[in-house]
């Protein structure tokens, strides 16, 4: 099973290698990107990645900062799972940028800040916060549970989530060109799928552990149940989310909500509901279910399937109907395929995610808990 | 030096290497040239061009466009010995430092990739559209060896009228060329392309006495009726055009009548949208209008004696009870034909509502002597289409906006000086070809042709192809062609490919392997005339000629020659060392005017030719008007002579027509079809009867309405196909420039990098087709794919489609897969070969109906 | 310091897109590239229906939403209000083509010109290829190469960062108009100093109500619409119930 488990990883790493690789050598003609729809699959991969990282690392705070003592058998999963996430998020949105000449020009985002720019904010606030994700690990890896500098790094870790998830709210809200990014309605619309997400991830990864470690010890087994209940009430609340975000969207008088009109009904956006929300939420509220195993990993895995197609469905909800100049020449609604180098990109991440959590669960022992 | 930093703005873009200095410097030309308003802005740029280090390092220099038959006077920007920038001449009086989209692509058609860059030879003996010619590279002495033996094999024989000339587009020498050739080996074959440009618009001959193209007042105009023309588009003078019509818009109602909503249309006050082959109808009616309500111009026309009106619908007036002044039958048009026409009769034929066409004649008419019927080549390209090409010319004379302010007005000539005689040259075996019957067939009874009023006096281009398959009257054997594809831009293509194969030697002088080339034994690359060698064009606009002359500007990377002047001299040569030196001896006649040098090589014949053909502009000795230069030198570096500024009404009563006068009843027609008729021992009857026009009698020698000829049962057939011109044509050259295809989009309805047909709404409603759907139109005679759009622009029961794609040669752009798949469709595939026999022009339009499936 | 404004007269414009190609010529922009581009319509039904275009270029806003939102100031304000681009400062985020309500800034996706390092002569031997013909005219991309708007951007952007309208500000600040105002052919695109009163673009803003585009969103565009396309006429009438 491991040796199977690292070998499908390997084979992800190395397709991802090659895109990577061809990304920065050519650039990202490689995508089916156009100046219409200029962020998608990559920039859904790090929207995913960043915002399950979020909920993650909440979830990691739950038990330290909020004194939640029963989420302590998640707390250090948590966090290496936050910091994975967190990590190909960032270097999805890198391989969005541009050949290895444009990614050099990042070095202007110190040298030439523009505190106007909600994506200055983003890109700094989300650069302190890997840190402090990477610091808070590192620390409950070596067992310092209750140290001040444990505790603080932690509570900046979690500040930082929160401001960097807050800028990246922000860079949607504050598009006024692009009324179909939600305004600033996509912060409470990140909040709750940002926690769904973070759920649902810690759940199936509990799967992982056990797939690989074999057992779980009765407090585990209890405060799992207990996060298979939130998981439950965050689908419920992100379920309520989403019909007001459809509400708003059939309702709203700008033609610009056309373009999600438009999504709403494609597959997309039906995977988001179905998938990442209903089917999950009925297997979660189901008791029965709920309690088996199998049901927790089947409604983890479509409600991850489920928001990732929520975050292209967030992305191309303001694209996919061309502005200004460039509607001429082009349909009313453009469509959009992803290449083969846009799916390596995601390839790419979750299997560099993947494969750091499965060695965290090979040497890092991730069960660790406090010791009494 | 200190970074710019000027009132908080920062900079540290791109590479910036601006001082404070310059920039103040330039800011205040700037300022300088906003306070005193745009067009000293204008003047001022100009003069400031090389006022800055940091940029403009180059010259301008002068040409002239070849993109249609308009010849804009341009300027080159040349940055070290590269052609980077183009611009209308700043020295011309005509475009002035404007010019259409068109011009700028010239510069892709110079630096197009696929240029032939050394003479080829075919190696495959096979020819036709599915065999590659396996080109390989020749030297040119090898490939003019070829060429002469051929020519010599000719002489020795005596059959030189078996050697051919087609000519396509070309410059102001071409007579050295394409006349001198041809004759002093001993052929009558010297075949243009002219029947296939817009001789059926000429027709005006007949009423006004200009063989020609014409000029319209556009400044001055209060009224404007674009008929089957585009001149925001397409020929002619489409700079002028662009740069005028918004004060003509101020100024003036703009009709535009034509089928489908034209780029003019989309800028006017009415569109008529008539249905295709009725315009003669829609005139006839208009000038019903006009006659019954007596609007017509009297100063011009003349009044009845008494004053009393009696052009009184179906009643005829006695011809006495009319006085004319510059016009010649009026009265005998209305009783013969325009006293039926009334605007419900028009209605019933051309399907624009009666009450439309009272309003738009009255309007017209109203605001004559200033307006114009601006005729373009939709009207009289179709078959019997003279007698409407006529009918709406007529309408200028009705309201004395002819040769008026704000009417039509001919060219001012451009005072070229005539090139050197070849007739000392032509020896008794080139006397003998040259008596022979012409390979077109022009002349002949069914081919009345009647350029300039002489029967046979016109080309018959299209006529070629089957006069060579039936090999009447004889066969031609070799064959030289330049800057022309017939192949590809004649209707009825499939017949100049099976023709084109039955040349012996056929030589292509051209920039691209085009469909012509395929088909040729030796392709002979030849520069591209506004940037790689000395040539000069002429252009009417704003009431002056300008005529600008180009030069070797460019580092040429291409081993080509001059196709009037280079090729033909070295042509010579190996003629002379095969014992035959006529034509050597003829180009040595070219003397430099100024030093009496005989030319000793192709490059000095360039020169002299065009020093020639300029000196009455820079010799003060033989200046005849307009811009006066006094040395070679000094023009040369203008490069542009302006005529002096048109007179009006000098040509009232003085029409070169056979009274003199504007003729409604066309004497001149009449002698012209009458000699015509005498030459075959036939009756003026029978020739029109042979000629497919329904006008018997007196009806043949005024304008009036023909019903359309067309091609196709309507059961079958139930769409009429209109063709038209892209404002991106270089004529059929533009379509490997990569800007062109990109482009695409600036024709209303088209889609960049694709070849669309445009379909109404409705109509592909109806036959349950959507955009982006590839569909088949099928003609009687072919077939083609390409892609449909719908457009609300186009007439229901029509289908409206760009001409200038559908190559499957000529470079990587223009075709999808080189010498074997066309990219997009030429319209030439599926328009049946036919024609307006008086005028001897092709036509294009009104005949073709097809049927629209999807693939 | 003058304040630059564009002018364009839509009475005037022929639709004809010389400024789309002279744009193109002048600052050697990729294929598919356009800073100066078009907005067209076909309104109406058959026979009462017209096409209107509206020629588009960046609107130089003085509250430029992309300059707002460059994180690295690629994207900023230069003399006369001109908003510039510095490619070597550019991140390749495209939060610029998020804020962008106007559709005119471009990514630049694949090397520009990368047509011109094709090898195949479509006639071996007799035609060039189109490397071989940038190499015999000694041109580092593509033959029309205009080495001016090096003067103060990049005459050609590298692959992965925007690029955008600049005004030809190589032209402007030496004293020359930008180049699709030169190449109009119709006269529809006036240029100048909205601090000079004197200047055209203020004496048309004074006679006619300009339009600017998307105006609610308090862009404050520097280009400016006068006049109609198609001015046409009609006769009065009271329409009918």
């Amino acid at each position: 099973m491991s040796k199977a488990w690292f070998g499908l990883l390997g084979i992800g790493l190395l397709i991802g290698l090659f895109t990577a690789l061809t990304v920065v050598v050519r650039g990202l003609g490689v995508y089916n990107l156009n100046d219409v729809t200029f962020w998608a699959m990559p920039m859904a991969g790090y929207l995913f990645f960043a915002l399950t990282a979020a909920g993650l690392t909440l979830l990691s705070s739950l038990p330290s900062i909020f004194g939640l003592k029963e989420y302590y058998p998640f707390a250090k999963r948590a966090a290496l799972l936050a910091f994975a996430a967190l990590l190909v998020g960032i270097m999805c949105k890198g391989l969005d940028l541009g050949p290895m000449s444009t990614l050099l020009n990042t070095v202007w985002i110190g040298l030439s800040p523009n505190p106007a720019s909600p994506i200055w904010w983003m890109a700094v606030l989300y650069g302190f916060y890997l840190t402090f994700v990477l610091i808070k690990f590192y620390f409950i890896n070596k067992g310092e549970w209750h140290t001040t500098r444990s505790w603080t790094g932690g509570l900046l870790a979690l500040g930082l989530m929160i401001m960097a998830y807050t800028a990246l709210s922000v860079v949607f809200g504050t598009a006024d060109a692009r009324p179909a990014f939600f305004g600033h309605f996509t912060a409470l619309y990140f909040a709750v799928t940002a926690l769904t997400s973070g759920m649902a991830a810690i759940v199936l990864a509990s799967f992982v552990q056990t797939a690989i470690r074999g057992g779980m010890s009765h407090q585990e087994e209890h405060a799992f149940d207990k996060v298979a209940k939130i998981f439950a009430v965050m689908l419920a609340i992100a379920l309520f989310v989403f019909i007001l975000r459809a509400i708003i969207g059939y309702t709203s008088l700008q033609v610009e909500f056309q373009g999600f009109r438009y999504i709403a009904g494609t597959g997309i956006y039906q995977m988001e509901l179905w998938l990442g929300l209903i089917i999950p939420l009925i297997l979660m509220v189901v008791p029965a279910i709920r309690k088996t195993a199998a049901g927790k990993v089947v409604a983890s895995v479509l409600a991850l399937v489920g928001m990732f197609a929520g975050r292209l469905v967030m992305l191309l909800s303001a694209q996919v109907m061309p502005i200004g100049a460039m509607a001429e020449t082009r349909p009313e609604i453009v469509t959009y395929t992803p290449s083969f180098f846009e799916w390596g990109t995601i390839i790419l991440a979750l299997s560099l995610c993947l494969m750091i959590y499965s060695l965290g669960v090979k040497y890092l022992n991730l069960e660790a808990t406090p010791e009494h | 030096m200190k970074q710019m930093n000027i009132g908080g703005s920062e900079d540290h873009g791109g590479s910036t290497r601006i001082s404070r200095r310059t920039f103040v410097k330039g800011a205040a030309v700037t300022g300088a040239g906003l306070a005193m308003g745009g067009p000293t802005l204008r003047a001022l740029s100009t003069d400031t061009a090389h006022a800055a280090p940091g940029v403009m390092q180059g010259e301008w220099k002068s040409s002239f466009c070849t993109g249609c038959t308009t010849w804009c006077s341009l300027q080159v920007f040349v940055v070290n010995g590269r052609a980077i920038k183009m611009r209308g001449h700043e020295h011309s009086q005509t475009n002035s430092t404007y010019c259409c989209p068109r011009a700028h692509l010239a510069l892709q058609q110079l630096y197009d990739p696929d240029r032939v860059k050394t003479p080829m030879k075919r190696t495959n003996p096979n020819k036709g559209q599915n065999e590659d010619p396996g080109f390989v590279p020749v030297s040119w002495d090898e490939a003019l060896d070829m060429l002469a033996d051929k020519i010599m094999e000719l002489r020795d024989n005596r059959e030189t009228h078996k050697f051919v000339l087609f000519r396509g587009r070309y410059t102001a020498v071409n007579s050295m060329f394409y006349s001198s050739v041809p004759r002093i080996i001993g052929s009558p074959n010297n075949i243009s392309h002219s029947s296939i440009c817009a001789e059926a618009e000429k027709m005006r001959y007949f009423l006004d006495g200009q063989w020609a193209y014409m000029q319209y007042d556009m400044p001055r105009t209060r009224y404007v009726l674009c008929w089957g023309a585009d001149p925001l588009v397409a020929n002619r003078q489409v700079s002028t055009a662009l740069r005028d019509w918004g004060e003509v818009l101020d100024n003036a109602r703009i009709c535009s009548i034509e089928p489908r909503l034209s780029g003019t249309g989309s800028k006017c006050d009415e569109w008529l949208p008539v249905k295709p082959g009725y315009d003669g109808a829609l005139a006839c009616a208009m000038a019903h209008v006009i006659l019954t309500e007596g609007m017509w111009y009297k100063p011009f026309v003349g009044d009845f004696k008494d004053g009393e009106n009696r052009f009184k619908p179906g009643q005829s007036v006695p011809i006495h009870t009319f006085e004319e002044n510059h016009t010649h039958g009026l009265v005998r048009w209305w009783n013969l034909h325009v006293k039926d026409t009334t605007p419900e009769w028009a209605e019933k034929l051309c399907e624009v509502p009666a009450d439309q066409i009272r309003r738009v004649a009255l309007g017209f008419a109203d605001a004559a002597p200033r307006c114009m019927v601006w005729v373009g080549g939709g009207p009289g390209m179709q078959p019997r289409g003279s007698y409407a090409s006529m009918a709406t010319y007529a309408l200028n004379g009705l309201t004395g906006g002819i040769d008026n302010e704000g009417g039509v007005l001919a060219y001012n000539s451009n005072n070229y000086h005539g090139l050197p005689s070849h007739n000392d040259f032509i020896d008794s075996i080139a006397e003998e070809g040259n008596q022979k019957e012409k390979i077109d067939q022009r002349g002949r009874l069914e081919w009345p042709n009647l350029a300039r009023g002489v029967s046979g006096g016109g080309v018959n281009t299209n006529n070629v192809a089957d006069a060579m398959l039936d090999e009447d009257p004889y066969l031609p054997k070799v064959g030289m062609g330049y800057f022309a594809n017939f192949n590809f831009s004649c209707p009825g293509t499939q017949r100049w490919a099976e023709a084109m194969k039955k040349f012996e030697f056929f030589a292509h002088m051209t920039t691209h392997a085009s469909e012509m080339s395929w088909y040729a034994d030796v392709v002979l690359p030849v520069k591209n005339c506004m940037y790689e060698q000395w040539a000069t064009l002429s252009h009417s606009s704003h009431k002056h000629t300008s005529a600008a002359i180009s030069s070797p500007m460019v580092d040429s990377i291409w081993d080509a020659k001059a196709m009037e002047t280079e090729i033909p001299w070295m042509l010579a040569e190996k003629l002379a060392e095969r014992g035959f030196d006529n034509l050597l001896n003829f180009y040595k006649t070219f003397k430099d005017p100024e030093t009496g040098r005989e030319p000793t090589t192709g490059e000095e014949l360039d020169l002299y030719s065009l020093k020639i053909r300029t000196q009455r502009y820079w010799d003060p000795s033989k200046h005849q008007g307009g811009d006066r230069f006094n040395s070679w030198d000094e023009f040369k570096e203008i490069g542009c002579w302006n005529s002096d500024e048109y007179e009006y009404r000098h040509r009232w009563s003085n029409m070169g027509t056979k009274t003199g006068k504007f003729e409604f009843y066309s004497e001149t027609l009449k002698e012209a079809l009458e000699k015509h008729a005498e030459r075959h021992n036939v009756s003026v009857d029978r020739v029109l009867e042979v000629c497919n026009y329904e006008a018997r009698g007196e009806m043949a020698f005024i304008p009036h309405h023909e019903n359309p000829y067309e091609w196709g049962d309507p059961e079958e057939y139930p769409f009429k196909f209109v063709d038209y011109k892209s404002r991106l044509n270089r004529e059929g050259r533009s379509a490997n420039c990569a800007w062109y295809n990109e482009m695409k989009d600036v024709d209303p309805g088209d889609i960049p990098y694709d070849d669309v047909a445009k379909l109404n709404p409705r109509d592909a409603e109806r036959l349950g087709l959507k955009a982006g759907d590839k569909v088949r139109l099928t003609s009687p005679i072919g077939s083609i794919t390409c892609t449909l759009n719908t457009w609300e622009g186009c007439m229901p029961g029509t289908v409206a489609k760009c001409f200038g794609q559908g190559h499957w040669a000529y470079g990587r752009y223009a075709s999808k897969v080189f010498g074997q798949e066309a990219h997009g469709a030429n319209n030439n595939d599926i328009i049946p070969a036919d024609n307006d026999r008086l005028s001897g022009s092709t036509a294009f339009y009104g005949h073709i109906r097809l049927k629209v499936e999807k693939v | 310091m003058p304040r630059y404004a564009m002018v364009i007269d839509l009475q005037r414009c022929g639709g004809c897109g010389a400024c789309i190609t002279g744009c193109k010529n002048e600052n050697n922009l990729p294929e598919g590239v356009r800073w100066s581009n078009k907005m067209t319509e076909t309104l109406g039904t058959f026979p009462n229906v017209r096409y209107y275009y509206r020629p588009t270029l960046c609107n130089h806003c003085e509250n430029a939403p992309c300059v707002r939102g460059c994180p690295t100031r690629a994207l900023h304000k230069v003399e006369g209000g001109i908003t510039a681009h510095d490619p070597n400062k550019c991140i390749g985020c495209r939060y610029c083509l998020v804020n962008c309500p106007y559709g005119v800034i471009n990514y630049t996706w694949n090397k520009p010109h990368r047509e011109w390092e094709n090898d195949d002569a479509v006639i071996p031997d007799c035609t060039m290829s189109p490397r071989e013909q940038a190499r015999a005219l000694d041109v580092p991309n593509w033959p029309l190469y205009n080495p001016d708007p090096d003067y103060n951007y990049q005459a050609i952007r590298p692959t992965g960062v925007v690029e955008k309208c600049h005004f030809c500000r190589h032209r402007v600040v030496n004293g020359e108009l930008p180049w699709c105002v030169e190449v109009c052919p119709c006269d529809a695109r006036i240029f100048g100093d909205l601090d000079d009163p004197d200047s055209l673009v203020n004496r048309l803003l004074g006679l006619f109500r300009a339009e600017k585009l998307r105006p609610e969103l308090g862009t404050e565009p520097r280009v400016f619409y006068v006049r109609e396309f198609c001015p046409c006429v009609y006769e009065a009438g009271k329409g009918m119930i």
